[in-house]
């Protein structure tokens, strides 16, 4: 802020209490979404930025997060509008009925990922390697072929086996929890 | 388009998935691997368009995706609160990252891997892109991965440390600030409200520290359950209250002045982090009386320490590796060797390295993308250009760090044997060398010594933070299965500080006449980094030191 904007204390004190609460939860959200991690710090500079405007908005009464984070959406849907130009993308109004099916998928969020650790327990030796190097260590798929010794199309092969059979795995366990 | 092959019809039967859902997870398959072409798109759309049930298919593929990062395995191995150097050598582990801040980061990420996949074809960064040229040209990749020695240069996520309020609100990852004239406020991501007052240097470093190197700093405590420090050279200033204010003087003086509550002065216990004698292997995979240490190939044996009874034997095999599992985090910045202010690598070698082009061996290393550390023997040619100062190119000792604002650079100390420093014979000579890497960001030296003497050195300017800790293992005698380390390596230890000259010469002589770097009544295993001073207390002031460590009455 300006020296010569007029803040208001009480509110201002209170905004820095939620948002340094929760600012790691939402740039971890915005780089999710962003993964260029410059990108991604540009687009939580202008989210810091639109929180801090829209701060008279927020009913105190309400969730905080859930209400930046729609703040945020916003933010991170104008970066991928001016980014469109050079990648790929579904429309914009398929997108917007996607959001509403990702949004009903809340609920089955606990029991999937209880699921998919009991499967993953299932998986060969060399299945659970993959996916350290892969989702743990964030390893290119090339990287992980020349440890191998194997081609990056078969290491993609690997992962998209691996993949389907999760699927399969947790739709089997869920089934199996709601007979 | 690629060819899809499909998962066999049985497997549909099983998971009863209706018509045309086998397409689309192929489809999203070429989504998640960075491959779908616009064709791909548009047809993945047209076919879930108007079928709610493969759009749920869809995201629940997407969530497998997103989720298995969060999965036991896929979770890197985190572990919270600084390791006091008891553990060093200890077996007690430490505790896992906690149930609670575990269920944060499932639905964080969960949530936003969900609405990563939502974007589908908008979501791939460069990085994911450049994974994806990689499979293409996977034998260029790897022929440049070799010529380039194995560095990952990944732009990994930094950790947030607080919002800097100057004409607008700026969120900062470790950063040095410089103040000219008026205050800068700080709020840090603890709520710890921090002034710094003109003219004055300060590096917020953390959450829950800061480093003044210049000028005066006034910090005020906003939440009972949070603490908050303040470093200096030798010093570090630690609340016990709510509202303090440290500034550094001239003739190597700091002032404390307690406003409210009071404050603990604290000097620095120098001792390391870590630190790794090897004497204790034992017939497993892991070290007895150092569990941390994974040892990777069949063929590291232990032979008699050069200081106590047991030192590693790398035989150039690339399969050969000891790994650490432990002081990793889940940003740069985070986990327990995540250093700012200083540094210090030291180990005991025989080298029998061959010097030749292309050839790596490593000591030690962290690949946490360009914000990795390492200390290795090296001959590239120079091909990547990290070396500061610019060197000749050849056989070197090399000391890799990010330092902010100036990226990541090497200290590539020739072994020439020129101004004093080491030519190659010298270092491969069949005989143990000590050998120490330092960088001090209270007086800008990056330093490499060897046998106790100063070798190879260059200068940052005063206050430049290291950037390094992050989710990659520290690695010892090799590097990707590329750089394997020969000959014998032993007493690792390494510190969030840089030794001074004096240790240095002291941990030399010591090792070289058989004993541990310390002497045994000075206790390697002090249970914390600091040691109390003095309490001050509300509504006083007091001078320090920082040479003596002394207050001054």
């Amino acid at each position: 802020m300006k020296e010569d904007s007029p803040i208001d204390p009480d509110l201002y004190e209170q905004f820095l209490g939620l948002f340094t609460r929760e600012q790691l939860r939402i740039f971890a959200w915005i780089r999710a979404l962003v993964p260029n991690h410059t990108a991604a710090a540009d687009v939580f500079q202008e989210t810091s930025l639109e929180l801090w405007r829209s701060f008279p908005t927020y009913r105190p009464d309400a969730d905080f997060l859930p209400w930046a984070l729609g703040v945020a959406r916003h933010q991170v849907l104008k970066h991928w509008r001016i980014a469109k130009r050079d990648r790929l993308s579904f429309s914009e109004e398929f997108l917007r009925e996607l959001s509403v099916e990702a949004i009903g998928l809340t609920d089955e969020l606990a029991p999937r990922q209880a699921a998919l650790d009991e499967c993953v327990q299932q998986l060969s030796d060399r299945q659970r390697e993959l996916i350290h190097r892969f989702y743990g260590e964030n390893q290119a798929a090339s990287v992980i072929a020349d440890a191998w010794e194997r081609s990056v199309h078969a290491v993609y092969k690997s992962l998209k086996v691996l993949r389907r059979v999760l699927l399969e795995c947790v739709e089997a366990k869920l089934s199996e929890q709601s007979t | 388009m690629t060819s899809r092959e499909g998962i066999p019809d049985k497997q549909e039967q099983f998971m009863k998935l209706p018509s045309g859902a086998n397409q689309v997870l192929e489809l999203a398959e070429q989504v998640l691997a960075g491959t779908a072409s616009e064709n791909d798109i548009l047809e993945l759309e047209s076919l879930m368009a108007d079928q709610p049930e493969l759009r749920r298919i869809y995201l629940r593929y997407a969530l497998v995706h997103g989720q298995l990062a969060l999965t036991s395995v896929g979770l890197p191995k985190i572990r919270l609160n600084p390791l006091p150097s008891s553990k060093c050598r200890g077996t007690s582990k430490l505790p896992l990252i906690s149930a609670q801040r575990h269920r944060l980061l499932v639905l964080t990420t969960t949530a936003a891997m969900v609405l990563l996949m939502v974007t589908a074809g908008v979501h791939f960064s460069e990085s994911e892109n450049q994974r994806f040229d990689a499979s293409s040209n996977a034998l260029e990749l790897a022929s440049n991965d070799a010529a380039a020695g194995h560095y990952d240069n990944r732009s990994l996520p930094v950790h947030i440390v607080g919002v800097v309020e100057t004409d607008q609100l700026r969120s900062i990852s470790p950063t040095t600030l410089t103040v000219q004239t008026g205050a800068t406020r700080l709020t840090t991501t603890d709520g710890t409200d921090v002034q710094i007052e003109g003219p004055a240097m300060f590096g917020a470093s953390s959450k829950s520290e800061g480093v003044l190197f210049e000028g005066s700093v006034h910090a005020s405590l906003t939440r009972p359950d949070t603490n908050y420090s303040i470093q200096t050279s030798g010093f570090r200033v630690a609340d016990r209250g709510t509202n303090f204010r440290v500034a550094k003087m001239e003739h190597d003086r700091i002032r404390v002045d307690v406003i409210d509550g009071e404050v603990e002065v604290q000097s620095r216990v120098r001792r390391p982090l870590y630190y790794w004698n090897f004497d204790d292997r034992g017939s497993d995979s892991s070290g007895k009386s150092e569990p941390e240490l994974r040892y990777v190939g069949e063929h590291i044996r232990q032979v008699p320490g050069l200081v106590g009874s047991g030192a590693l034997v790398f035989a150039n095999r690339n399969e050969e590796l000891v790994r650490v599992e432990t002081g990793t985090g889940v940003e740069v910045g985070t986990g327990d060797m995540a250093c700012s202010s200083g540094i210090s690598i030291e180990a005991l070698v025989v080298c029998r390295w061959s010097g030749q082009l292309k050839d790596y061996d490593e000591i030690f290393r962290k690949e946490d993308g360009i914000y990795r550390m390492l200390l290795s023997f090296q001959n590239d040619g120079d091909i990547n250009n990290f070396d500061f100062p610019e060197v000749t190119p050849g056989p070197c000792l090399s000391f890799g760090l990010h330092l902010e604002k100036h990226g990541y650079s090497e200290l590539d100390m020739p072994l020439d044997g020129n101004d004093g420093r080491p030519n190659l014979q010298e270092l491969t000579d069949g005989r143990p060398h000590h050998i120490v890497a330092t960088y001090d960001s209270f007086n800008g030296r990056k330093a490499i010594y060897v046998d106790g003497r100063l070798r190879f050195a260059c200068n940052f300017p005063v206050g430049a933070l290291i950037l390094n800790g992050g989710p990659s293992p520290v690695v010892i005698g090799n590097h990707n299965n590329k750089e394997p380390f020969t000959g014998v390596i032993d007493e690792i230890a390494f510190y969030d500080f840089a030794l001074s000259p004096d240790e240095i010469a002291d941990h030399n002589q010591r090792s070289m006449r058989g004993e541990p770097y310390f002497a045994p009544e000075s206790s390697i295993l002090a249970p914390g980094r600091w040691r109390a001073i003095k309490l001050v207390n509300t509504g006083s002031s007091q001078l320090f030191d920082t040479l003596t460590g002394l207050a001054i009455p």
